[in-house]
């Protein structure tokens, strides 16, 4: 008994003195207002680029910048942001991994008059400061153009991968996709849900291609998910089925390169980044902040179509 | 001589009540550190967090003491508080407090009981019943609300998962009072006694008089009403609900009973340990965040805290037999 006690109080010391030790490069000293960012996952390199932006930001601004990861969990994510709102930040920028959880965190912010700038993902109703996003509905109407002059003859089968329903401006995308390829006269057979996952868009992918063989033209909302179902389409020896993705994630690009991808969306995460210390820094002021959408608390970045020929 | 019988006594007195709060040692020592090596752990906030944290995993955490004295497991409840939380949020806004609280922690008594009656009405290893139970309650719960989060934003129900009442954070005030009733159903109250006995000996139990499959469903009805309690609390705290708002949450919990020194060989445990376990786990991951600790090294942290959870019991049970051996050898 004696010596397991004895084994927990040191387990728990090593513990404490490692985190110290992981801790002490980062922890410096901050005399200036400090930023702080909680971002959805950073095993996503979207939202690497989108640190590596609001990071840059902070600096390029004069802040200090603390960071916090949620890794794809809405309970970290509302206590990891309580955690930055602890640490005397001036303004706290968050993607949300669930929006609808915003809430607890706005209103914790708010008691201590910090304000809260979300990027991109959505804002769930919440009484957020402003709100950074990408043209999603543009965006899904540029790939729906892709899509409909490319594809002359033929069944004029397409489908949708869509993400998670509570990403209520990612699913905007395939939206404007499906506005546009319908007024062409294509049909959507199917829209389902890979999750924003890899293995996801695979199986779904897999799917769509035994239950809708005549299928021409896949859409995902997002690139993780397109690479899965080029994926799926090379293992089924269906290299003819044209795969558009969003974002412009590097794997995405990769795959345009090599063929087996037709085109993605490409989002600018690093400037959304850049924006919304922008935003913060006028916030802070006491600044007037310009939106694109007055009554949502709206900006929006612009995206761009890329395709073969647009990577060397 | 005199001095010495004293001092022996003293040192025996010591040692009896600091037995079995290796955790609490533990607790205070890393706290201890907390203060002196980071700015943020001098101001009370941190603390209050780590209380509020640790009550969302601490409440499951007492009903799964109970499961865990009987040598069962409960691998659903983190599919389960989705599917309540969901429940709770879709009724709250029509019924009211009252009337919803009923409603879920009699859905929670008949989810647990459903598991409990698998475990051991048809002999199903826990494991596995209560795993296969998960998948059901999670669909069940991406059917009812079409994969769609919930939200419900009153304040007379937020302020259950986010309120303070006189700077206490008010689900650690319930976190408390349950640990309390745990506490006294454990210890004080026949049915105590008998979960502690089948953990003990099921057969020798059985030969007694007890009757073991009633209270086997009964632990596991309690399971599933803590569950019910953690699930009001935790769709209060992010004002909304998924179905999979919390995958992974039966091992932390799991995590923190063991770590709490209930022994997974049945028969043994505390509540109060479980409670400072829950405590201790949301220091870690607390500290983890004021301390800048790098998401990926988070994680390794955490696999380390689990294996060394989970060695507990054995590493104990190693030294004991060890030194037991040991003595049994010599004796020859």
């Amino acid at each position: 008994m004696t010596k397991a006690r004895g084994f927990l109080i040191i387990i728990s010391v090593t513990f404490a003195f490692s985190i110290i030790g992981c801790g002490i490069n980062t922890d410096k000293k901050n005399t200036k207002a400090t930023i702080g960012f909680s971002i959805y996952d950073m095993q996503y390199e979207y939202f690497q680029n989108m640190e590596k932006g609001t990071k840059q930001g902070a600096e390029d601004l004069g802040y200090g910048y603390i960071f916090h990861d949620q890794k794809s969990d809405q309970t970290q994510m509302v206590s990891g942001a309580q955690d930055l709102i602890n640490q005397h930040i001036s303004a706290l920028i968050i993607s949300p991994n669930n929006p609808e959880a915003l809430g607890p965190i706005v209103e914790a912010a708010h008691a201590k008059k910090i304000p809260v700038i979300v990027d991109d993902i959505g804002g769930g109703n919440s009484d957020y400061d402003a709100i950074v996003i990408s043209d999603n509905i543009g965006g899904g109407k540029l790939a729906g153009d892709y899509a409909i002059n490319n594809i002359k003859a033929g069944s004029k089968e397409v489908a949708i991968i869509k993400v998670e329903p509570s990403a209520i401006f990612a699913v905007r995308r395939g939206e404007g996709f499906k506005s546009e390829v319908t007024a062409a006269g294509f049909k959507v057979v199917k829209e389902l849900s890979g999750h924003s996952k890899q293995e996801e868009g695979y199986s779904i992918m897999k799917d769509i291609i035994t239950s809708n063989p005549k299928i021409q033209a896949v859409f995902c909302e997002n690139d993780p998910m397109a690479v899965g179902a080029a994926q799926a389409c090379i293992d089924s020896k269906r290299k003819d089925i044209m795969i558009i993705g969003f974002n412009g994630d590097k794997i995405a690009l990769d795959a345009i390169k090599a063929g087996i991808m037709s085109a993605t969306i490409k989002q600018s995460p690093n400037e959304m980044g850049k924006e919304t210390v922008a935003i913060a820094d006028k916030l802070i002021k006491g600044e007037k902040v310009k939106f694109d959408d007055e009554e949502k608390k709206e900006i929006y970045i612009a995206v761009k179509l890329i395709t073969k020929d647009d990577i060397k | 001589m005199k001095d010495l019988i004293w001092k022996d006594n003293l040192r025996a007195k010591f040692k009896s009540n600091l037995k079995g709060r290796g955790i609490l040692v533990s607790l205070i020592l890393l706290w201890i550190v907390f203060f002196f090596t980071n700015d943020n752990f001098r101001r009370i906030d941190s603390y209050l967090s780590i209380l509020r944290e640790a009550s969302f995993v601490g409440v499951a955490a007492i009903g799964m003491t109970f499961c865990i004295i009987i040598k069962a497991i409960d691998l659903s409840i983190g599919a389960m508080i989705g599917l309540l939380a969901i429940i709770t949020l879709s009724i709250i806004g029509k019924l009211g407090l009252i009337p919803t609280l009923i409603i879920i922690l009699f859905f929670g008594a008949i989810f647990g009981a459903i598991n409990g009656f698998l475990y051991s009405k048809l002999r199903l290893p826990s494991f596995i019943a209560t795993l296969a139970m998960s998948y059901i309650y999670k669909s069940m719960a991406l059917i009812y609300s079409n994969g769609k989060p919930i939200q419900f934003r009153e304040k007379w129900f937020t302020v259950i998962g986010n309120g303070s009442f006189l700077d206490i954070p008010i689900p650690f005030i319930i976190f408390i009072t349950l640990a309390v009733v745990g506490y006294i159903i454990l210890r004080k109250t026949i049915l105590g006694r008998q979960i502690l006995a089948i953990g003990n000996s099921e057969k020798a139990s059985y030969l007694s008089g007890v009757d073991v499959i009633k209270t086997k469903i009964i632990v596991f009805a309690l399971v599933g009403i803590f569950t019910a309690i953690a699930a009001i609390l935790i769709s209060s705290r992010l004002w909304s609900a998924t179905a999979d708002m919390k995958s992974g949450y039966e091992f932390d919990v799991i995590a923190a009973v063991v770590l709490g020194g209930t022994s997974l060989k049945g028969g043994k445990g505390s509540m109060f340990n479980t409670v400072i376990a829950s405590v201790f786990f949301a220091s870690i991951y607390i500290g983890m965040n004021m301390f800048h600790v790098d998401a990926y090294m988070q994680k390794v942290v955490e696999g380390i805290i689990l294996l060394v959870a989970f060695s507990m019991g054995g590493a104990r049970q190693l030294i004991q037999e060890k030194l037991n051996g040991k003595k049994l050898r010599s004796d020859v």
